[in-house]
C-alpha cells in the first residue's frame, strides 16, 4: 500500500491534469474541441476508475471502510467529484461541469500527495456502527455537489469578469440543480447522524462544535436554496453566493479541527493527537 | 427558455406569495418580503438578547410535562390548521413564506456561530457571557429565533396541505417531518431522564443513577457480571518531537503493525527489526520481562538502522500501563521510536437485568444499547488507566419519551429529501441551453 497510494495519486494527478488542459481547449473551441472534449472525458473516467479501485484496495488492506480519517475523506471526495459531475454530464449533454470538476479534483488529490495518511488499521468502539458509512459517505455526496456549485459558479464569474459581460440566467441552473440535489443530502447526513448518536449515545444533537458547523451548512444553503431565485437576486449575485457559501463547507470539514472549540468535539477528525497513535 | 425546473420549491412559493392578495398598506403590507421578516426576526431575537441581558445566568427551560407537550405543540398545530383553512391570509402567509423562513434559519445560524469557534460554558471567553453566549443553545435569543423556525414550519406546512400533488407531498414529507422532530426534540428536553450507573464487576446490583451527585431511583435492578474490551495489535511508530518540547509531547508520522519476532519494516524512513516481541510484559529495571496480566502491556525489543544501513542501535519499546512505564528509542534526528498502546477495539459489559421480577442477561456496548422497563442502557465509559484489566464499567440510563416523535419526524423527513434528490435528477432538463460562451 505504501507504493499503491503514491502511485494511484500521482496516475489521478496525472491525467486529471491532462484532462484540465484538454478541458481548457475544449472551452476555447476550434475545430479541435470535440476531440478535446472525448479525451477530456476519458481522462477524467480513468482518474475516478484508479481512485475507485485504491478505495476497494484501501478498504480490504485496513479491513474497514476508509472514512475515518481526514485524508481519507479527501480521495472519497476526489472519487465523488467526477462521479456526480460525470452523471450529470450524460444526463445533461453538457460538458460545462468537467474542467471545473478537474480543477477542484486536483486540488484534493494534491493535498492527499503533499499530506499522506500514516495507515492504520483502527477503528474505535463509536464508529464501529452500520450507520458509520451511510452517514459519512452521504455528507461526502453533498460536499461533492456543493463543491461542484462552487467550483462551476467561480469558474462562471472569472470568466464573466475576464470578458466583462454579465452572467445570464442560464448560468445559474447548473448549480441550482447541484444545490437541489446537494442540500437534500446534507439533510440526510444530519439525520442519520442524529439518529445514529441516539443509539450510541442516547443524544440525537448536543451541539457539539461539528454539529454546530454542520447546521451552519445546511443553513447557509437552506438559505440559498429558498431564497436565490430569479425573481429576488441577480445571477451574479446568486453565483457570488454559491461561491462563498463553500467556505462554509470546508469550515466544517477541515477548519473546525483547528479551532478553540475543537478540544471539547467528539467528532474531530483522526489526525494523530500529540503522544499516542 | 426557462432553465429554472418548473417545481422549484422556492418558485413555487413565489409564486404562492404573489398570488396572496397584498393588504395593509405601508411597510407592514403582507405578505412580508426580506425587510419585513428582517425586522420581525430581529425584534423577536432582540427581545430575546435584552431578557437574557436581564439575567445572564438563566436557561430556557421548558416546564415539566404535559406543559411541556402542550406549550410547544398546541401553538403549532393550531397555527398549522389556520394555515390550511386561510392559505390566503396576509398575516399567515407572511408567517409561512420564504422570507421569514431564510431569515429566522440565518438568524439560528448567526447566534450560534461564536459556539462553533469558542468553547461553552465554564471555558467560554469572558466576552461571550453577556446576552448569554456563554451556553448558547439554551438562551433566550436561540429560543426565539427557533420558535419562528418552528412557526414558519407549522404555516408553511398547514398553507401546502391543500391538495395531493406529489411535489406537495413531497413538501410535507420534509417540512412536516422537521417540524415534528426538531418540535419533539424540543419539548422533550423537559421530560428526558439521564443517569450514570457505576457498577463494578461481580459486585451488587444497581438500582440507582447518580445525576448532578443526587441518586435517582430506578423501576429496575443492574448487576455487573463481566467488563470485556478487546484491542487492537499495538503500532510500532515513529513520531517527532518540536524542538524543546517534553518527551510526552509528539506526534506519530508512521507506524506498523507488524509485530512478532524477525519481523522488519521501513518507519520513518529506518529500518527496523523486531528482534523479540512480548504480548504481554512488565518493565524492570529498563527492560522488558515477560509478565502475563490483566492490565499489562506487549513490549518489543527492536534494532533500528538508518536508511544507509548503518547500525543506529537497539533497546526495548513499551507503552506506560501500571506494571511499567514507557520505554522509546530516540533517534538522531530527535524523531523517537515508540510502541503506541494498544486501541480499544471493542468493550461492552454483560449485565443481568430485573425489571417486574423478571430477570435477563443482556450485553451493553457502544453502539449496542439494551431496552429496560422504558429506559435505554448505553455504554459510556469504563477504567482506562487499567485497560483490559478494568472491572469498573459506568452506564447510562436515559429515558426519553419523546424518542419515538423525534425518530417519525427524521424518518419522514428522510422519506422526502430522498424523493426530493430523485426528483430533482429527473426533472432537470435533458439538455441546458448554451448560455455565452459554454461548451
Amino acid at each position: 500500500m505504501n507504493v499503491l497510494i503514491p502511485s494511484a495519486l500521482w496516475a489521478t494527478a496525472g491525467l486529471w491534469s491532462a484532462g484540465a488542459l484538454l478541458g481548457a481547449g475544449e472551452w476555447r473551441g476550434g475545430a479541435a474541441a470535440p476531440a478535446f472534449a472525448r479525451a477530456s472525458r476519458l481522462l477524467a473516467l480513468a482518474g475516478l476508475v484508479i481512485l475507485a479501485v485504491l478505495i476497494a484496495a484501501l478498504w480490504t488492506n485496513l479491513g474497514r471502510a476508509p472514512l475515518r480519517t481526514l485524508g481519507e475523506t479527501r480521495l472519497w471526495y476526489a472519487l465523488l467529484l467526477p462521479a456526480i459531475a460525470l452523471t450529470l454530464e450524460w444526463h445533461l449533454k453538457t460538458t460545462a461541469l468537467r474542467l471545473p470538476m478537474l480543477v477542484l479534483g486536483l486540488v484534493f488529490v494534491s493535498i492527499n500527495i503533499a499530506r499522506p495518511d500514516a495507515l492504520d488499521r483502527t477503528l474505535m468502539p463509536a464508529l464501529r456502527s452500520t450507520w458509520f458509512v451511510p452517514h459519512v459517505v452521504v455528507y461526502i455526496s453533498a460536499y461533492a455537489c456543493l463543491g461542484l456549485a462552487f467550483a462551476f459558479s467561480s469558474a462562471t464569474l472569472l470568466r464573466h469578469a475576464v470578458r466583462r459581460t454579465t452572467p445570464a440566467p442560464g448560468d445559474v441552473a447548473l448549480p441550482a440543480l447541484l444545490a437541489r440535489i446537494g442540500v437534500p443530502f446534507l439533510t440526510l447526513g444530519l439525520l442519520f447522524g442524529a439518529l445514529w448518536a441516539k443509539e450510541a449515545w442516547g443524544h440525537y444533537w448536543t451541539w457539539d462544535p461539528k454539529e454546530t458547523w454542520a447546521f451552519l451548512t445546511w443553513g447557509a444553503y437552506l438559505g440559498i436554496l429558498h431564497g436565490a431565485t430569479p425573481a429576488r437576486l441577480s445571477p451574479r449575485a446568486t453565483l457570488g453566493l454559491y461561491t462563498a457559501a463553500f467556505a462554509v463547507v470546508l469550515g466544517c470539514w477541515f477548519l473546525v479541527n483547528y479551532l478553540p472549540a475543537a478540544h471539547v468535539s467528539v467528532h474531530t477528525y483522526a489526525m494523530p493527537p500529540a503522544g499516542s497513535p | 427558455m426557462s432553465l429554472a425546473p418548473p417545481l422549484h420549491p422556492a418558485a413555487t412559493a413565489d409564486a404562492a406569495r404573489a398570488a396572496a392578495p397584498a393588504q395593509a398598506a405601508g411597510f407592514w403590507q403582507t405578505p412580508w418580503r426580506m425587510p419585513q421578516a428582517l425586522t420581525v426576526v430581529v425584534a423577536a431575537v432582540g427581545i430575546g438578547m435584552i431578557v437574557q441581558a436581564s439575567r445572564p445566568a438563566v436557561e430556557v427551560a421548558l416546564p415539566p410535562p404535559p406543559w411541556n407537550w402542550i406549550g410547544v405543540f398546541a401553538p403549532l398545530v393550531l397555527l398549522l390548521g389556520a394555515g390550511r383553512l386561510w392559505p390566503a391570509n396576509g398575516l399567515l402567509a407572511s408567517l409561512g413564506g420564504i422570507p421569514l423562513a431564510i431569515v429566522s434559519v440565518l438568524a439560528m445560524a448567526l447566534i450560534v456561530l461564536p459556539a462553533a469557534i469558542w468553547p461553552q460554558g465554564a471555558d467560554a471567553p469572558e466576552w461571550l457571557h453577556p446576552f448569554g453566549f456563554d451556553h448558547v443553545f439554551s438562551s433566550f435569543p436561540l429560543a426565539a429565533a427557533t420558535a419562528l423556525v418552528l412557526i414558519n414550519l407549522a404555516v408553511s406546512s398547514g398553507r401546502r396541505l391543500q391538495s395531493l400533488r406529489a411535489p406537495d407531498v413531497r413538501y410535507q414529507l420534509v417540512h412536516v417531518g422537521l417540524l415534528l422532530a426538531i418540535g419533539s426534540a424540543a419539548a422533550g428536553t423537559a421530560s428526558l431522564q439521564r443517569v450514570q450507573i457505576p457498577l463494578v464487576a461481580g459486585g451488587a446490583a444497581a438500582a440507582e443513577g447518580i445525576r448532578g451527585g443526587a441518586t435517582i431511583p430506578l423501576p429496575f435492578d443492574v448487576r455487573l457480571d463481566r467488563f470485556d474490551m478487546t484491542n487492537f495489535a499495538p503500532t510500532l511508530a515513529h513520531a517527532v518531537r518540536p524542538a524543546g518540547a517534553p518527551d510526552a509531547d509528539y506526534t506519530i508520522t508512521a507506524g506498523s503493525t507488524l509485530l512478532a519476532a524477525g519481523a522488519t519494516d521501513t518507519i520513518g524512513g529506518y529500518h527496523v527489526r523486531v528482534a523479540e516481541y512480548l504480548p504481554r510484559a512488565a518493565v524492570l529495571a529498563g527492560k522488558a520481562v515477560p509478565f502475563d496480566h490483566p492490565g499489562t502491556g506487549p513490549a518489543a525489543l527492536v534494532e533500528v538502522a538508518a536508511p544507509r544501513g548503518e547500525t543506529i542501535g537497539s533497546g526495548w519499546l513499551h507503552a506506560e500501563t501500571e506494571w511499567g512505564g514507557e520505554l522509546f528509542l530516540r533517534l538522531p534526528d530527535e524523531s523517537v521510536l515508540l510502541l503506541a498502546r494498544p486501541k480499544p477495539r471493542s468493550f461492552h459489559s454483560d449485565i443481568t437485568l430485573t425489571a417486574a421480577g423478571r430477570t435477563r442477561s443482556a450485553r451493553v456496548g457502544v453502539n449496542e444499547r439494551v431496552r429496560v422497563a422504558g429506559w435505554s442502557l448505553y455504554q459510556l465509559s469504563y477504567d482506562e488507566a487499567a485497560g483490559d484489566a478494568s472491572r469498573l464499567s459506568v452506564l447510562e440510563a436515559v429515558r426519553d419519551p419523546a424518542y419515538p416523535f423525534v425518530a417519525l419526524g427524521a424518518w419522514l423527513c428522510i422519506a422526502g429529501c430522498i424523493w426530493s434528490i430523485a426528483s430533482a435528477a429527473q426533472s432537470a432538463p435533458s439538455r441546458l441551453s448554451r448560455p455565452e460562451g459554454r461548451p
